[in-house]
């Protein structure tokens, strides 16, 4: 690796920059294995390795970018002189000069730190967990109308250098384990789904219990099948952490990427200091959580991370920034900026996404809301950032009739206003809890997040049924 | 890199495949294919009604699936160089040797005779560089920002890609392609309101980039998008414009109409072939031929020859769409709509350029006879994760009031089932919208559930 770091840095010496310009290099070469099962056959056992390099530039206050799947060391220079020729292309019609945070670097090599790397493990064991994880879905009942079960796994390294100095190597690692089940009768049908990743080692996976988990989700599908409709209109919510995760994370987390504030197209652009919701509200984003899916040591511009506070006490207190959000808010960047491989630009993303914890017990916030709806078990969501409209899905849950869960009901999507939830948000449960193990999109890019927190009761949400 | 001349990278990705059919045959594979893509691109991004970054790539990708017996093994690379090729084909043979048989794999595909799809391919857009392209973008941005009041965001960018699929069975194809898209967004500010508006297209060739037209559009939607309100919870027709309408039907059609999810009894269609699945005005059809059609190809992700597939006519499920190993499970023809977006992973069914019929009233007539009603503009209505309920945000709507558009809506939901969405479409419009091969109409739904925060 020594090698691969000398050329990275002999390339980036040999470029003349004006001043105030930057310029980066980032080498990542990524292995990974998947494996399929569906309705018990073994659909797919696939094998990825990309490799390549990336280059930015900022020359005259305007960005270039330039990637090749080539990764030798004359690409490291094509890939270079090429984001250079790009960044002067957009210098001709950029607006605002941008500039980069300057008064850090970083000189570091982080290896592989887990206890069972999951290369080292045959594909059979794989094959045996998805194997027993599917059968277990499928065995609750016969109306489970596709079963499903995947285990993957992947192993990164990334060698990023620049021109202020920083120079840093570091690999990371990826465990999966997912399933899902579709449920059917008549005309009706469900689908449930679990996952688990995390950074850690195989061990996660050894931790996983398939027949516990497999079970899990069958039922699940399987209850569903007799659930009522979901009801449609506004009104109060109590969320399970899973739930949560994907709330914080749509509703808020997206509005706080400093890119977008930069940007013009964040509702929560000039509020820095400002009450934006309840009290009992903190929202926080740490990439610093062992093991958690969203963790990592150094982003994609080879800035350590940090555990940022978003809202503290209802009160907005801080964004996701790269070198260059940083510098634009008079800020110090905290390692947001992720690339999902070679060929991706850094962008603003978040990691592990969470509400802190409060007091309540889950009976309290449902007497609390005394009428309304318990969801659970996040599907996703998406936002619109600019005007601060979010949708999130659930894949079930129950009524709450006189502060009591009632009878079950399908899943459903719910929909709010950025700028108005935090302040609806009544109550927050104890304890915290990463619920959520998903990929983000933005901008064509998917990494890997996780979200959680409390439980939470939320009024006048949007409720997107059919029934009542 | 960038440096080897477009002329000939569909040419080297083709021997690439047939070396790799090769390799994998030598080292004991029963089956295999190979499938490679090389592209280069280049992207312009907006903010603030200003460039922000110019960025390009070049990347060469290589798959291959080989079996042994029944059971398959998918090893993809981006190194390309030296033994690398080699290496991957040994990890795909490898996997299959350490995987189980699919009972329900046949066979790969066989070569067929292939139809002419002109227009897929701009020589003008290959010498296109991000200079030139960035002019042409600084042209919309200047349409949409009107006044200082306006925030335009987005950008475009540009493809070309050579394609090529070898299999054992004699398959050797190449297609190569050029794609140029543009996105435009105006955000107007007037106090606390807000005004959001986009527009954008995606074409084969130079001659069919308008950055202009999609500033203009952008700004004249922003405008209209201000003074956005939530309205009352209730049942509300709905009337949606060709864009939703076309991706709405090819959402809740296309997951319902998929040989895989028919294979695997998860379709909700899966016993209706030749049955009414929804209103008689429904008439769906794939045409993976339209000349210079965003989707249009000659052959599918295996290299099965594409053909046009109608899959809906007149509210009557008329066909499934499938690649070979759905065809196969379930003694169909294969209709040639094998898709594989991401070379990581293998092909399943996948629809192509959608064109939903016309009907015969004009869409101001659809919203003059809606007393009650919502028009949904540049939105998608779908399931939920493949089950049969609908639970979808309006991204951007209308509120229709006897016949009349009034205000912007905000915050509002649409819940109903895909069996009703179907049933209840009761108006279509003459007027079709043809994006590159992607053709609809406007259409009416009457009774979905609507909920709102007012």
């Amino acid at each position: 690796m020594a090698k691969v770091v000398a050329n990275l840095s002999r390339v980036l010496d040999s470029v003349r920059l004006d001043p105030g310009g930057f310029a980066d290099l980032r080498l990542t070469d990524s292995q990974s294995t998947s494996v399929l099962i569906r309705n018990g056959v073994l659909e797919q056992t696939g094998h990825t390795h990309t490799c390549g390099v990336a280059a930015r530039a900022l020359v005259n206050g305007a960005w270039g970018f330039y990637s090749t799947s080539d990764s030798a060391t004359e690409s490291a220079r094509f890939a270079l002189e090429s984001a250079i020729k790009m960044a002067r292309a957009a210098s001709r019609g950029m607006g605002e000069k941008a500039e980069v945070f300057r008064e850090w670097s970083f000189m570091e090599n982080v290896p592989l730190r887990v206890g069972i790397n999951p290369r080292e493990i045959p594909l059979e064991e794989k094959i045996k967990v998805a194997d027993e994880f599917e059968k277990n879905i499928r065995k609750v009942d016969v109306r489970i109308a596709s079963s499903t079960a995947a285990v993957g796994d992947g192993v990164r390294r990334d060698t990023i250098s620049n021109t202020l100095g920083t120079i840093v190597e570091c690999e990371s690692c990826f465990v999966r384990v997912s399933g899902s089940a579709i449920s059917k009768e008549g005309t009706l049908t469900q689908q449930v789904s679990e996952s688990m990743a995390s950074t850690d080692g195989w061990e996660a996976v050894e931790r996983f219990d398939t027949t516990e988990k497999g079970v899990q989700v069958g039922t699940r599908a399987r209850d569903l099948l007799s659930a009522s409709p979901p009801p449609s209109g506004k009104m109060s919510v109590v969320m399970d952490p899973s739930l949560v995760g994907v709330y914080i994370h749509e509703a808020f987390g997206h509005a706080a990427e400093a890119d977008a504030v930069k940007a013009g197209t964040s509702v929560l652009a000039g509020k820095l200091g400002q009450v934006i919701g309840s009290r009992e509200v903190s929202v926080y984003d740490d990439p610093t959580i062992p093991g958690a899916a969203g963790s990592f040591t150094f982003d994609s511009e080879g800035t350590r991370t940090a555990r940022r506070t978003i809202v503290e006490n209802g009160v907005l207190v801080g964004y996701l920034y790269s070198l260059e959000t940083a510098s634009w808010l008079k800020s110090k960047p905290n390692g947001a900026a992720r690339a999902m491989d070679f060929s991706s630009i850094p962008i603003i993303r978040m990691s592990n996404t969470f509400v802190g914890a409060g007091e309540m017990k889950l009976e309290e916030l449902l007497e609390l809301v005394k009428e309304g709806v318990y969801l659970t078990k996040s599907y996703g969501g998406y936002v619109d950032t600019v005007r601060g409209q979010f949708l999130f899905s659930a894949q079930g849950g129950n009524a709450i009739r006189d502060g009591k869960l009632a009878e079950s009901i399908q899943n459903v999507s719910m929909s709010g206003m950025t700028l108005e939830v935090l302040e609806k948000t009544v109550g927050v449960g104890e304890g915290m809890e990463l619920a959520f193990p998903g990929t983000c999109g933005k901008g064509g890019q998917w990494v890997p997040v996780n979200g959680g927190g409390p439980n939470l009761a939320v009024r006048d949400i949007v409720v997107g049924g059919r029934g009542r | 890199m960038g440096g080897e001349g477009e002329t000939n990278m569909g040419a080297s990705v083709l021997d690439l495949c047939e070396m790799s059919v090769k390799v994998a045959e030598r080292l004991g594979a029963t089956e295999a294919e190979a499938v490679a893509r090389r592209g280069r691109q280049i992207s312009v991004e907006v903010e603030r009604s200003a460039i922000k970054s110019s960025s390009g790539g070049d990347a060469t990708q290589l798959s291959v699936r080989a079996y042994v017996g029944k059971a398959m093994g998918l090893a993809f690379t981006t190194a390309v160089e030296g033994r690398e090729v080699e290496r991957t084909v040994g990890r795909a043979i490898s996997l299959a040797r350490s995987s189980q048989p699919d009972p329900n794999f046949e066979s790969l595909p066989s070569p067929g005779p292939y139809p002419r799809v002109e227009g897929l391919y701009d020589a003008k857009l290959v010498n296109l560089e991000a200079p030139g392209l960035i002019d042409m973008i600084l042209e919309g941005v200047s349409t949409a920002k009107s006044s200082p009041r306006v925030d335009v965001f987005g950008g475009g960018g540009l493809s070309m890609e050579g394609e090529a699929i070898a299999n054992s069975h004699g398959i050797r194809v190449l297609e190569r392609g050029t794609g140029i898209f543009g996105e435009l967004a105006c955000k107007i500010s007037e106090g606390d309101d807000l005004g959001v508006g986009g527009d954008y297209f995606a074409v084969r060739h130079l001659s069919g980039a308008d950055f202009r037209k999609i500033g203009s559009e952008a700004l004249a939607k922003a405008e209209k998008n201000l003074g956005s309100r939530k309205v009352e919870s209730g049942d509300y027709s709905i009337v949606l414009d060709q864009r939703t309408t076309s991706r709405t039907l090819s959402s809740i059609i296309g997951f319902g109409a998929d040989a895989y999810n028919v294979m695997l009894g998860t379709s909700y269609f899966k016993d209706r072939l030749n049955q009414a699945i929804g209103a008689e005005l429904i008439s769906l059809r794939d045409d993976p031929l339209y000349r210079a059609g965003i989707a249009s190809g000659i052959c599918d992700a295996e290299g099965t020859p594409r053909q046009v597939t109608p899959i809906v006519e007149r509210g009557v499920l008329a066909s499934f769409y499938s690649d070979s190993y759905t065809a196969n499970r379930l003694r169909v023809k294969n209709t040639g709509h094998a898709s594989r977006p991401d070379l990581r992973s293998k092909p399943s069914p996948g629809l192509t350029n959608t064109q939903i019929g016309a009907g015969d009233a004009s869409t101001e007539e659809l919203i003059r006879e809606t007393r009650k009603g919502i028009y949904i503009y540049d939105s998608g209505i779908g399931p939920m994760a493949g089950t049969t309920n609908i639970s979808s945000m309006i991204d951007y709507g209308f509120l229709i009031e006897k016949g009349e558009l009034k205000h912007s809506v905000k915050n509002t939901m649409i819940g109903t089932t895909v069996f009703d969405f179907l049933k209840n479409i009761d108006m279509a419009s003459k007027e079709l919208l043809d994006e590159s091969g992607r053709i609809s109409p406007s259409m009416r739904v009457l009774i979905v559930k609507v909920a709102s925060g007012l």
